[in-house]
């Protein structure tokens, strides 16, 4: 199964997003992280082990701390130790030009994704994958 | 035809050059002439003239009326003078001025009229052509003989150059000419023609030509060649401008060329001559009745045959059949011979034929033969000369004198006619010896030739003097026969004798005369030879002195004193006979108040001949007494129409009447002295003229040239070398000329000289001309025109002169005058062109800066434009030709001062210094400047500001699309899921977090609402406050959390005291305060140092504090963002910098942060700038 991870200060989103994701069966299992400095923590601590390492993280760009794009610029360099590859997909409210222009310079992300995400976009990505 | 012509003598024909003389009697008879007139006699009219014979006679139309005015005029009495131009094939001009004297006798009695012709040319156009300008003009006109006339329409007032009076007819005394005048004089049937033209002219603006008839007030009809030119003022005429020529020559010439063709068709039938016309090809192209009448030829005979029929025919019926053939057949050979003959017809009938070619356009294309019938004419001359005979016969022997002589020369008979011719009575002469009376010095030859005829037995024919009865002197001619005796001895000689003394004495005469005319023609000779007038005129007075075999011959001087006029001897002859008078002082300035007779002759142009017994005046009589005189001539000599002095010729020995040959002979003489006198004068002025005019041109560099057109040579004068470095011969004629004009000029060059040679103007032009060292040069060429009596230009004089530099100068000058006034006029500043101060020239902008009009500057010193104290400056700065710009103070025309720079510049101008000098206005340039700066600092605020409200503009963004958005979409998911449950206490969770979603929208707003408040509220009061007051109160509110951390909080506040909003500072201090004590770092107490201080007038708060510090490389971007924590706390709301940020920068102050992880952080705060403090 598909392990999933979201990242979000936005605790009702992790709620609404963990409620669709295990309601549709999409995920075997959901990381949650709070801001992208815990997460990159986590990818750090498991870089090795494909068993723990997410097949999709979802991020938000809005976070106190460690944000969306500083935690794409760690993830940049972490990468290539990782022992799996993880599918990113940008998850903002924003649907601010400027925001889903800098998005598409990661070649790391996946898609730029407007909240509120609906069932169906949670089924086709993580089916697709 | 007289045939009486006088011997020739070799040497004066040789010595032929120069004067025309000849005089007549009253008949127009020759009774001298030079040999100069006899060649130009016969080479103009083909005439061989001779004493006797009639000049008029000899001269063809028109020459026989003008000169037939001139000698009647002359007979009349008057002295006078005319100048005749020719011009010959080559188009050549020449000019002759011809003396016309009466020649009087002794009682005053015109008895012939002397003519003295002199070749005035060189002299006439000389003095024309170089003296000036208006010569030209003159000379235009008289060459064309052209009028000019001026109408002043408004005063109807016309003036006019002389030649309107010779082309009208109306002598010089003629004054107020109209135009009425003028139109009263047309001819009545071309009046309405001239009056159209002239109205059109008017009407139209134009020029009429017209021609037209007058008729003179003599009575004569001329046509005559008017045009007129109409000069408007404002479009109203008010004056015309006229020339009239005199064509009736050119009329008359047409009409008769017109007049000769119908007049040959009439001719041919009118006349009394039989005509007969046979062409080169020996048929008969034309015949009329009368030929076919007198020789009895019908019709058919003759029209359409050969002459040679014809001539066969006509054979027949001649007397001289054979010599009448030879001749016709002598003068075919001979096509341009022309014969007289006369031819007997077998009739009776003589008949004159006259035969001469038939020439058209120059070619003989047949032969004409005119036949008179002239048999009673001859019949008539024939018996006229048989009665002439038989009268010369009776004549003959009743003049002739018979007598018989011995063999010794004793007179044994003598014819009775002895005494009516000698005196003698024959019965005395008997006995007495033929040679008793024989003129003493005929003597021996008389015997010689008598003995010789003795001897010889042969007829004799002698010629000697013989006197007569009273004692006189008759010339005999003798023819003496001998007869023989029966013993073969001379019995004795008869002679017949004729009185020949008639004869003899014209013969003498005319010896006489020609030895005069030689000396003539030699004192004349002597004239134009010696170089020395005087010396000339001595020797002249030799040769005419011994020629005429007379005492003395002299020339007298005149010369004005106050008191009168007065005579000096100046040079004499005298033959020996009689005393010399060159040394009497008598004769040196001797008054003519003492001579009135001769004095009054003089001035009349009259000569004076008298017997010294007859003289009137008694000083004068007694003075000629004295030097033993017994008659005189004295004959006035006249220089340029002022009687100069007088030539006379004494008789000493005897009372001596002069003959009318010698009067002749001195008369001419003294015109030759005259003229030789003027010539000298004029040969010296023309040198002086020629001198001067080498000067010119040498000084000048104005190059002469003088151009012959029919010719196309052009003689330059002797510069040409030095000044364009050719030689005569390089350029020596009009083709060579221009070959050396730019060819962009060659074509302007020409035309207007076309122009100028057609319309005889003045050649005025400039053109580039290739010099032989220095390339194209600029020349400037002027030149006019002489005609010649046609009118047509035939020589052009003129001045070349090399211009180039100034040319070069003149379009310089113009360029930078150009430029000057361009600059000036373009320029801001003000712009003084000045010589040591004084304004001569300035433009608008100072004017405008100054406040002085235009015409107040120009002429105004410039150092009145500049403050006292800067003149001395200034006025070294312009005399050491300082060329810097540099500031003074100046003052305005009303007084007020104001900062300008001024920059000086020498500039030579036309031969002086002058300075031009820029006067630039600074005080305008520094609040110019201080308008730049100003506007560049409020657009450097605006762009600040503009930058700020973008940025601000995006937060927005960022805090509507995440803070706002992020909530509302977890609305909508909760919502969906609300929907969806089933189970109360889900709801009722959903519910709750549907509640915080809601809530956080809201605070989310009220804090964008506070943010907008401050950004709004730039106007908010601004108090005086205390830093450590408002810190005080500040950290009471913190107290719990200071105490709750231990922290140490220290102050140094070099700046005690602000003008700042107090909520603003309490915000500040409590926002970064609150996070120096929320961000501590966990191993040590919090120490925290609160400062102001001041820089550059800055005002600055700085909060130091020893807590966690931040990366700022990394989070840098975004510390003072909204809702941007950067610690993991749970009071981090990412609020607080945001405002304080937001309420700095609304007083104009800026935030920045210093910050090292584990270290700590710094806040400064710049609260105010100077200018807002």
């Amino acid at each position: 199964m598909n392990l999933v991870a979201l990242v979000d200060d936005d605790s009702i989103f992790q709620f609404t997003a963990t409620r669709l994701i295990q309601s549709a069966k999409l995920a075997g299992q959901i990381l949650q992280f709070e801001n992208g400095g815990s997460a990159m923590d986590y990818l750090k601590q498991h870089a090795t082990d494909a068993g723990k390492l997410p097949d999709h993280l979802f991020l938000d760009i809005n976070m106190p701390f460690i944000d969306g794009w500083m935690f794409l610029e760690d993830f940049v360099q972490l990468k290539s130790k990782l022992a799996k590859e993880i599918k990113i997909y940008m998850v903002s409210s924003s649907i601010d030009q400027r925001d889903m222009n800098r998005a598409k310079e990661y070649q790391d992300v996946r898609e730029f994704v407007v909240k509120p995400v609906s069932m169906e976009t949670f089924s086709r990505l993580l089916q697709v994958a | 035809m007289a045939n009486n012509q006088p011997p020739r003598n070799a040497n004066i024909i040789a010595q032929s050059k120069g004067i025309i003389f000849f005089s007549l009697d009253q008949s127009y008879r020759y009774t001298s002439f030079s040999p100069k007139h006899k060649t130009v006699m016969k080479q103009i009219w083909g005439a061989d003239i001779a004493v006797g014979m009639n000049m008029l006679e000899i001269l063809s139309e028109p020459d026989r009326t003008k000169a037939k005015q001139n000698f009647d005029k002359a007979l009349n009495g008057e002295t006078f003078m005319r100048i005749e131009e020719y011009g010959d094939t080559e188009l050549a001009r020449s000019f002759w001025e011809d003396h016309y004297e009466p020649i009087l006798d002794a009682n005053d009695n015109v008895v012939g009229v002397a003519v003295l012709v002199i070749d005035v040319s060189n002299r006439r156009e000389f003095s024309q052509v170089l003296k000036e300008s208006n010569a030209r003009l003159a000379l235009a006109i008289r060459a064309g003989n052209i009028g000019i006339w001026e109408w002043n329409i408004v005063t109807n007032e016309v003036v006019w150059s002389k030649e309107i009076l010779d082309i009208f007819g109306l002598d010089e005394s003629f004054t107020n000419l109209t135009f009425e005048k003028y139109l009263s004089s047309v001819h009545p049937q071309d009046l309405d023609l001239v009056n159209q033209d002239i109205s059109t002219a008017i009407a139209n603006r134009s020029q009429y030509n017209t021609e037209h008839r007058i008729i003179s007030p003599s009575g004569d009809i001329r046509w005559i060649f008017a045009t007129g030119q109409i000069i408007t003022e404002d479009d109203r005429p008010v004056k015309m401008i006229g020339t009239a020529i005199n064509i009736t020559d050119r009329k008359t010439l047409e009409s008769t060329r017109l007049e000769s063709a119908s007049l040959l068709q009439a001719a041919l039938e009118s006349t009394a001559d039989g005509l007969l016309v046979v062409s080169n090809e020996g048929k008969i192209t034309a015949f009329n009745q009368k030929f076919l009448s007198m020789y009895g030829f019908s019709e058919k005979e003759v029209a359409g045959q050969s002459d040679e029929d014809l001539l066969k025919k006509a054979m027949a019926r001649i007397v001289d059949a054979d010599s009448f053939r030879d001749k016709v057949n002598q003068l075919y050979a001979n096509p341009t011979q022309e014969s007289l003959d006369t031819i007997r017809l077998t009739t009776g009938i003589v008949l004159q034929r006259f035969s001469k070619p038939q020439v058209l356009n120059g070619k003989v294309v047949g032969r004409v033969w005119s036949f008179r019938d002239v048999t009673q004419q001859t019949e008539a001359q024939e018996s006229l000369q048989k009665s002439e005979k038989l009268y010369r016969t009776i004549t003959d022997n009743m003049i002739d004198m018979v007598s018989q002589v011995d063999s010794e020369g004793k007179i044994l008979f003598a014819s009775p006619s002895h005494f009516s011719v000698l005196g003698y009575k024959p019965e005395a002469m008997l006995g007495s010896s033929i040679f008793s009376q024989v003129h003493s010095e005929d003597l021996a030859f008389v015997k010689e030739r008598f003995q010789h005829a003795v001897k010889q037995k042969s007829s004799e024919k002698v010629e000697f003097r013989y006197k007569r009865a009273n004692g006189l002197y008759a010339w005999l001619s003798v023819n003496s026969n001998p007869i023989l005796g029966p013993d073969g001895d001379i019995a004795w000689v008869i002679l017949s004798s004729r009185d020949i003394s008639e004869r003899k004495k014209n013969e003498q005469a005319l010896y006489h005369r020609d030895q005069m005319l030689s000396a003539l023609a030699d004192a004349t000779s002597q004239l134009a030879i010696e170089p020395n007038i005087w010396i000339g005129l001595q020797n002249a007075l030799e040769i005419l002195g011994k020629s005429t075999q007379v005492d003395r011959v002299y020339i007298f001087q005149n010369f004005s004193q106050p008191d009168g006029e007065y005579c000096s001897l100046k040079i004499e002859w005298n033959s020996g006979t009689a005393a010399p008078q060159i040394q009497n002082p008598s004769l040196q300035n001797f008054p003519y108040s003492a001579a009135p007779s001769l004095y009054h002759r003089l001035v009349e142009n009259k000569s004076f001949t008298k017997h010294v017994r007859e003289i009137e005046d008694p000083d004068f009589k007694i003075a000629m007494m004295e030097q033993d005189i017994k008659s005189v001539i004295i004959l006035p000599i006249q220089v340029q129409n002022r009687l100069w002095g007088f030539i006379g010729v004494d008789e000493c020995q005897q009372e001596r009447e002069i003959t009318q040959a010698e009067y002749s002979i001195l008369k001419s003489f003294a015109l030759t002295v005259g003229a030789s006198l003027e010539r000298k004068q004029i040969e010296s002025e023309n040198k002086d003229w020629q001198t001067r005019y080498e000067l010119v041109t040498r000084a000048s560099g104005q190059i002469v040239y003088d151009y012959f057109l029919p010719s196309g040579r052009i003689i330059w004068s002797d510069n040409l070398l030095k000044e364009i470095g050719y030689t005569q011969s390089e350029v020596d004629d009009v083709n060579k000329w221009s070959e050396l004009v730019h060819p962009d000029d060659r074509a302007e060059a020409f035309a207007l000289l076309e122009t100028a040679e057609k319309n005889l103007l003045e050649y005025n032009i400039t053109y580039r001309f290739q010099t032989k060292n220095e390339g194209f040069q600029y020349m400037w060429d002027r030149g006019f025109f002489m005609a010649n009596n046609q009118g047509k230009a035939y020589r052009m004089l003129g001045v070349m002169q090399n211009i180039n530099s100034q040319k070069i100068a003149e379009t310089e000058l113009k360029e930078s005058e150009q430029r000057f006034r361009t600059l000036q006029e373009a320029s801001f500043g003000g712009i003084a062109l000045h010589k040591k101060g004084r304004i001569l020239d300035a433009n608008k902008g100072l004017s405008a800066m100054t406040g002085y009009t235009m015409e107040e500057l120009i002429g105004m010193n410039g150092l009145d434009l500049v403050a006292d104290e800067f003149k001395s400056t200034v006025l070294n700065h312009i005399q050491s030709g300082y060329d810097q710009p540099y500031d003074i103070v100046g003052v305005r025309k009303d007084g007020t001062r104001y900062g300008i720079e001024v920059h000086g510049k020498n500039v030579p101008f036309r031969g002086e210094t002058l300075r031009v000098t820029e006067f630039r206005d600074i005080s305008e340039r520094k609040e110019f400047e201080q308008k730049i700066v100003e506007q560049n600092k409020s657009l450097t605020i605006i762009a600040d500001d503009l930058k700020k409200k973008n940025e601000q503009l995006e937060e927005f963004t960022q805090i509507v699309s995440h803070n706002l958005r992020s909530p509302v979409s977890n609305i909508l998911s909760l919502l969906d899921f609300y929907d969806k449950a089933t189970d109360d206490q889900e709801k009722a969770n959903l519910l709750l977090m549907l509640r915080e979603s809601g809530s956080k929208i809201l605070t989310n707003l009220h804090e964008l609402n506070e943010v907008l408040k401050i950004k709004q509220a730039k106007d908010i009061e601004r108090q005086q406050l205390s830093f450590s007051e408002v810190l005080k109160s500040v950290l009471q509110q913190l107290s719990a959390r200071v105490a709750e951390t231990k922290a140490k909080i220290k102050t140094e506040f070099e700046i005690e005291s602000i003008r700042y909003p107090n909520i603003y500072l309490e915000s500040i201090l409590m926002n970064l305060l609150s996070n120096a004590l929320k961000y501590r770092h966990q191993d040590r107490t919090p120490e925290i140092l609160v400062q102001t201080f001041e820089q550059n007038g800055n005002l600055f708060l700085k909060i130091t504090d020893n807590g966690l510090g931040l990366d700022l490389k990394r989070y840098g971007n975004h510390i003072f963002k909204l809702r941007k924590t950067f610690h993991v706390h749970p009071e981090s709301r990412g609020i607080g910098l945001f405002m304080i940020k937001n309420q700095i920068e609304a007083m104009g102050g800026e935030i920045q942060i210093e910050s090292e992880p584990n270290i700590g952080t710094s806040f400064i705060v710049l609260l105010t700038k100077p200018q807002a403090a």
